[in-house]
């Protein structure tokens, strides 16, 4: 009897272990096509062109260079044109480490994508920090052209998103930023927009290999996912004026004709309500002389200068900050959209109501001060 | 008491060591000893030449000539009779069966060394021996003091082991002192070779998975114990004195931990419980990371795993499962090789099966690396490195199939089990849980020894004053 | 005695016990139903909580001297039949909250971790963990509660505190829109997942109480209750209208915590520390339903009970049949009354009743 115990002891555990190995599905991380970044434009039968850049093991074993390839696929959702990737690479496609989603440009500027952006939000896998931008031109000639990177175009224009835009006054915004932008009561929200800049080749062990770098200095603007109108540099740079999480604007003066730099290093920015149903803002700025040196040149915890700036530079880089900001508060009455949270900031004492949410942005009187001084 | 000496003669009848020597001291007497057991110098220093030209009339007579021996006595029974001669006692014997026992013993043994499981960069390098008595000794040495009580025990029905229970009286709690002399006294067994067998009938949860009871080499160490309260126990023929009760803190003390600074000894202590935690759970994680969530691992070390295990025949699990079964056959061989060819195989299984497998594309660089960390991490608990390896494989099995859900299951299994266990009144996770905020002081952290003025709490004691 | 438990363990237990399982899909459901004045109604049902922990521990202050478990107050005092009624709700609120509980878990793990598989096969390793540690006693449980909660404290607080950056409390205002009678009825309809304290009166005949009885209770039920609404804010804070979509607020929380979205998941390791507070939650329950049942039967189970145990199993196969959804919504339909019955009056006359129950005891034994 105790050797049968025994025995249907052993067989129990067996079983047990069989059921549960065969009961757990995992997929092993050789069997995912890891997926770094995803292009989506629009193809000729007006379905989606995705461009997925996927990890791809075995081109060598060093950490940078090509270890990424490139594969474009069409589909009529962007659900179909995932599968499709699974289907070209053989592999499950996995977007657990995707760090950018890039529209092309005629995508972004023809097409309502509120299902896109909500399937990205509800989807488990996919990281709501992630970068979300539009590009010039089509996102698929955008990803091809990492090989002129020398390295991965998502993680090119990811890091450079997250890590560099901001010292260099450039605003930007995560999927869940963009997501809960256009789910507001003014639905307007705004992306980077990419483009490639191609630049001489200065490497003479390979001519042909082209070189460039990404640029991200504009910015599309979307109400309810339709796109609204593109931002240049100059309206980005008053956009940026108000973000007080944004620094490093550089402002040129004229003075005894001697041209001085000086860089925004610090702001803060007050928005307050007023009783005319408008808005008192006062933006107020410090700014020192730009340099170039690896000295951190902004950001809140800098060493002073102690070279003083004269009155008169600064009364003018406060004449300057004050045009470009009105500059982007005039197009913003233009184009109706609302990327300062107007709207918000009334819906925050009033309560939601149909009568605000319509309310256009020219019935918002903005009274602007800006304060300058050195620091 | 009489005592027979035929019947005594008949029982080892047979043996060529059963030496019988008689003499004529005025009355007929018989000196009877085992010769593989005494030393014949003592014999006769202590039995031959007082019994030398005396002509006695009676058995007191010769008692008291024997009496210049440290150790004269008169056995009880036969049994007693029999135990000392295997001893190495001399028993002398009249025509009348009366019988006196003279100690004889011989000192056949290692002499005092540094151990080599429990060396120390700074403290005493005195070990304890095989002999019971020495080791008793080197006790007393340090304990000068009569509240230091030794309770004899004979465990064993063939090997007749002396036991020794020690502790210090009014320090440790009696009612421990008593349940564990009835343990003792209950075993019922053919022989004890070593202490760790009593280890076995001490634990009274009977548990399979780690040890409850502690054990030492190091007689400063055993005293250290004794002074927080608990009892050691010294088995004859063992160089590990056993020490109850034990907490499962005390296998992340090192012996050199109260001659160091306290700072380091802390910081050395928690380095020590990581590498524990993090070798039982690593090798599990690493490959529940690559079957279920790659999402947690960083991007740019995903691509070197990629990279590495692309070429890999093996799923994740059954690679990092080979990688730790081999570590533990090259601990296993490491142990019982000679100490100089084990030198040799460790480098040979270190640069032949890690590198030459991953060459050859059998295992990946990442697994061999996490199999290896996790393998040396092991070595910081001594005491449970078998079983913590044994849990190891558990745990990334279980890992392997059912991912974060199989570890987070098995860990919990894990606590709640060790949460459970109580020895002698002590919890063994004492004193984390149930928490002792004074015990803490001698925990994984440490304050200085003047600091130290309480004994721990999770210790039965009897005087919780450390200074009286 | 296997099952005794001292007063700080219990604490500690009940601020696991407040911490798990609040965050997994309550965040999501109370944005749906209140938008961004749902940690208003967390705060309405933590003061009722507040108020019935207090009497309880006033109860068991009082149940100190003759420590007498639940069921004998009950009998003693309201009578037998309705004390088994009363043993029986408890025992549904248990079982349901356990299948609640591992239903979102099941759900976190197959679509967070992807490690799906079926409801049996995933149940089983979870209630042989909560059976064992039946086996083991509830000083096990409370021991274990007392070794990992410092480290699912940090884990929370961590997952908490790393999208605060993110996060914009101005979208709370303003305050109150939802209308507080909704705000209020919320409260009272989701009552079903607070009142975590009912366990105690499972283990009220072995707490061992040394000074304080109030104190540290009171101390866990205030960082718990901080910690739930904290979590419900910042859940609505960081996700605003898309909150009420993500229904599983730890596992997407923690998104914005890594500095650089190529340094992985770390948040989900801090996330699984924080999952075995659920597991340590599933096995507490799992054991109050297993003493239910033992009350129930009138019964001492010395051992332990292979019959009890399958009945708790058995029931926990539920979800197969019924998405933890549907279950809720019934549960709401047709249980909530039976249930405030016992989460919430009970405690309040728990005083009352101890005392009674003291008076007779000591009447019989006269």
């Amino acid at each position: 009897m105790s050797n049968f115990k025994r025995i249907a002891a052993v067989l129990l555990v067996v079983a047990a272990v069989a059921v549960v190995a065969a009961s757990f599905k995992g997929s092993d991380v050789l069997d995912r096509a890891i997926i770094l970044g995803l292009g989506v434009d629009i193809s000729s039968d007006n379905g989606i062109t995705l461009t997925a850049e996927v990890v791809s093991p075995g081109n060598g074993t060093e950490q940078v260079g090509t270890f990424s390839k490139i594969v474009t696929v069409q589909g009529e959702t962007i659900n179909v044109a995932i599968q499709n990737v699974a289907e070209v690479t053989g592999k499950e496609a996995s977007l657990g480490q995707c760090v950018v989603l890039v529209l092309g440009q005629e995508y972004s500027e023809k097409v309502d994508f509120s299902d896109l952006t909500e399937y990205f939000i509800n989807h488990h896998s996919f990281k709501e920090s992630a970068v979300v931008c539009c590009c010039e031109g089509s996102a698929e000639d955008l990803f091809n052209k990492g090989n002129a990177l020398s390295q991965s175009m998502s993680l090119a224009i990811a890091t450079g998103l997250l890590e560099q835009a901001e010292k260099i006054a450039v605003p930007n915004n995560s999927l869940l930023e963009f997501a809960r932008s256009q789910n507001e009561l003014f639905c307007t929200g705004y992306l980077n927009r990419v483009k490639f800049v191609p630049s001489e080749n200065t490497d003479s062990s390979l001519p042909d290999k082209p070189m460039g770098y990404v640029s991200y200095r504009e910015l599309c603007v979307f109400r309810g996912n339709k796109f609204v109108t593109l931002l240049d540099e100059r309206q980005v740079k008053g956009l940026s004026m108000f973000l007080p999480e944004v620094y490093g604007e550089t402002f040129v003066s004229f003075e005894d004709e001697v041209t001085r730099t000086v860089q925004v290093t610090e702001k803060s920015v007050n928005i307050q309500t007023d009783k005319k149903g408008g808005f008192d803002i006062v933006v107020q700025v410090s700014v020192r002389y730009g340099r170039t040196d690896s000295e951190e040149v902004s950001g809140p915890v800098t060493a002073k200068n102690d070279k003083e700036i004269p009155q008169k530079v600064l009364g003018d880089v406060a004449e300057q900050v004050r045009t470009v900001a009105e500059k982007y508060l005039a197009s913003q009455r233009e184009y109706n959209f609302d990327l300062l949270d107007f709207h918000e900031a009334y819906r925050r004492i009033e309560g939601t109501s149909t009568a605000l949410a319509a309310k256009p942005m020219s019935e918002f009187p903005v009274r602007l001060t800006v304060k300058i001084a050195e620091g | 008491m009489k005592i027979s000496f035929d019947k005594l003669q008949k029982l080892w009848r047979g043996q060529d060591d059963f030496r019988i020597r008689e003499l004529n001291c005025g009355i007929s007497l018989k000196a009877v000893c085992l010769d593989t057991m005494c030393d014949d110098a003592k014999v006769s220093a202590f039995v031959l030449q007082p019994l030398a030209y005396v002509n006695a009339d009676a058995f007191s007579e010769v008692e008291r000539k024997l009496a210049v021996g440290t150790g004269v006595r008169k056995p009880p029974n036969l049994f007693a009779a029999a135990e000392d001669l295997t001893n190495g006692y001399t028993l002398v014997f009249d025509g009348e069966d009366n019988c006196i026992s003279v100690d004889t013993r011989t000192a056949v043994g290692r002499s005092i060394a540094e151990p080599p499981t429990s060396m120390v960069m700074r403290g005493p390098r005195e070990g304890f021996v095989e002999d019971v008595k020495t080791n008793i000794t080197l006790l007393r040495k340090r304990l000068k003091t009569p509240d230091f009580k030794i309770i004899n025990l004979t465990v064993g029905k063939y090997t007749n082991t002396a036991v020794a229970v020690c502790y210090i009286d009014g320090i440790a709690d009696k009612s421990v002192v008593d349940s564990v002399v009835q343990r003792l006294e209950s075993v019922k067994v053919d022989g004890v070779l070593d202490s760790s067998y009593l280890a076995r009938y001490l634990d009274v949860n009977r548990t399979f998975l780690f040890r409850r009871i502690g054990s030492t080499e190091k007689p400063d160490i055993a005293v250290g114990k004794m002074l927080e309260g608990r009892l050691t126990i010294v088995v004859d023929g063992s160089p590990m004195a056993l020490t109850v009760p034990y907490l499962f803190v005390e296998d992340m003390q090192s012996p050199g931990d109260y001659y160091e600074n306290s700072a380091m000894t802390t910081l050395s202590r928690i380095l020590r419980f990581i590498s524990v935690v993090a070798s039982v759970l690593l090798p599990a994680l690493y490959v529940c990371l690559q079957v279920y969530n790659y999402q947690i691992i960083p991007l740019r070390f995903l691509i070197t795993v990629l990279n590495a295990s692309e070429a890999i025949p093996f799923s994740p699990l059954t690679e990092m499962l080979l990688v730790l079964i081999v570590f533990d056959i090259l601990r296993e061989a490491n142990l019982r090789m000679p100490s100089a060819v084990g030198i040799s195989l460790s480098l040979v299984g270190a640069i032949v099966l890690g590198d030459a497998a991953v060459q050859a594309g059998l295992l990946g660089a990442p697994a061999v690396m996490i199999g290896a960390l996790s393998g040396i991490g092991l070595f910081t608990m001594p005491d449970n490195t078998l079983i913590l390896s044994l849990l190891r494989l558990a745990v990334t099995l279980v890992g392997g199939f059912m991912g974060l859900l199989g570890v987070i299951i098995s860990v919990l299994a894990i606590i709640v089990y060790l949460a459970s266990m109580q020895n002698y009144k002590t919890p063994f996770l004492a004193p984390f849980a149930p928490d002792i905020p004074e015990d803490r002081q001698d925990a994984l952290a440490q304050v200085p020894v003047p600091q130290m003025k309480k004994r721990p709490k999770s210790i039965p004691n009897e005087n919780g004053d450390r200074r009286g | 005695m296997k099952d005794r438990v001292s007063v700080d363990q219990l604490a500690l237990l009940y601020l696991m016990l407040v911490m798990g399982g609040k965050f997994l899909s309550l965040p999501a459901l109370l944005a749906g139903d209140l938008g961004h004045d749902s940690w208003l109604s967390v705060i309405f049902s933590f003061l009722w909580d507040g108020i019935c922990l207090c009497f309880l521990l006033w109860a068991i202050r009082i149940n100190d001297k003759s420590k007498l478990d639940v069921s004998t107050i009950l009998d003693k005092s309201v009578s037998k039949p309705v004390s088994k009624a009363l043993l029986a709700i408890f025992f549904v609120i248990f079982v349901l909250r356990i299948n609640i509980l591992l239903g979102s878990c099941y759900t976190m793990f197959s679509v967070t971790f992807d490690v799906s598989t079926n409801w049996i096969v995933y149940l089983l390793p979870v209630a042989a963990l909560s059976f064992f540690a039946i086996a083991k006693g509830f000083n096990a449980i409370a021991r274990t509660g007392q070794i990992l909660f410092g480290l699912i404290l940090v884990s929370v607080v961590a997952l908490f505190v790393s999208p605060l950056a993110e996060a914009d409390f101005g979208q709370l205002l303003p305050i109150g829109e939802a209308g507080w009678g909704k705000i209020l009825l919320t409260s009272y309809t989701r009552s079903f997942w607070f009142s975590d304290y009912i366990f105690v009166y499972f283990v009220m005949d072995g707490i061992k109480i040394k000074k304080h009885v109030f104190t540290p209770m009171l101390v866990s039920f205030g960082v718990g209750a901080a910690l739930s609404v904290l979590l419900n804010a910042v859940f609505v804070a960081l996700f605003g209208y898309l909150a009420p979509d993500f229904d599983m607020a730890m596992s997407k929380i923690g998104v914005f915590s890594a500095a650089n979205t190529t340094n992985g998941r770390w948040d989900w390791l801090t996330l699984s520390v924080w999952l075995t507070s659920v597991f340590i939650k599933v096995a507490v329950f799992a054991f109050c339903a297993y003493k239910c049942l033992e009350k129930i039967a009138g019964a001492h189970f010395v051992r332990f009970n292979w019959i009890a145990a399958a009945i708790v199993l058995l029931t926990l196969t539920l979800p197969m049949f019924a998405s933890a959804e549907q279950l809720l919504n019934t549960v709401i339909k047709w249980g909530v009354i039976p249930f405030t019955l016992v989460q919430y009056l009970l405690p309040l006359l728990m005083p009352l009743l101890t005392k009674t129950a003291q008076r007779r005891t000591e009447v019989a034994n006269e």
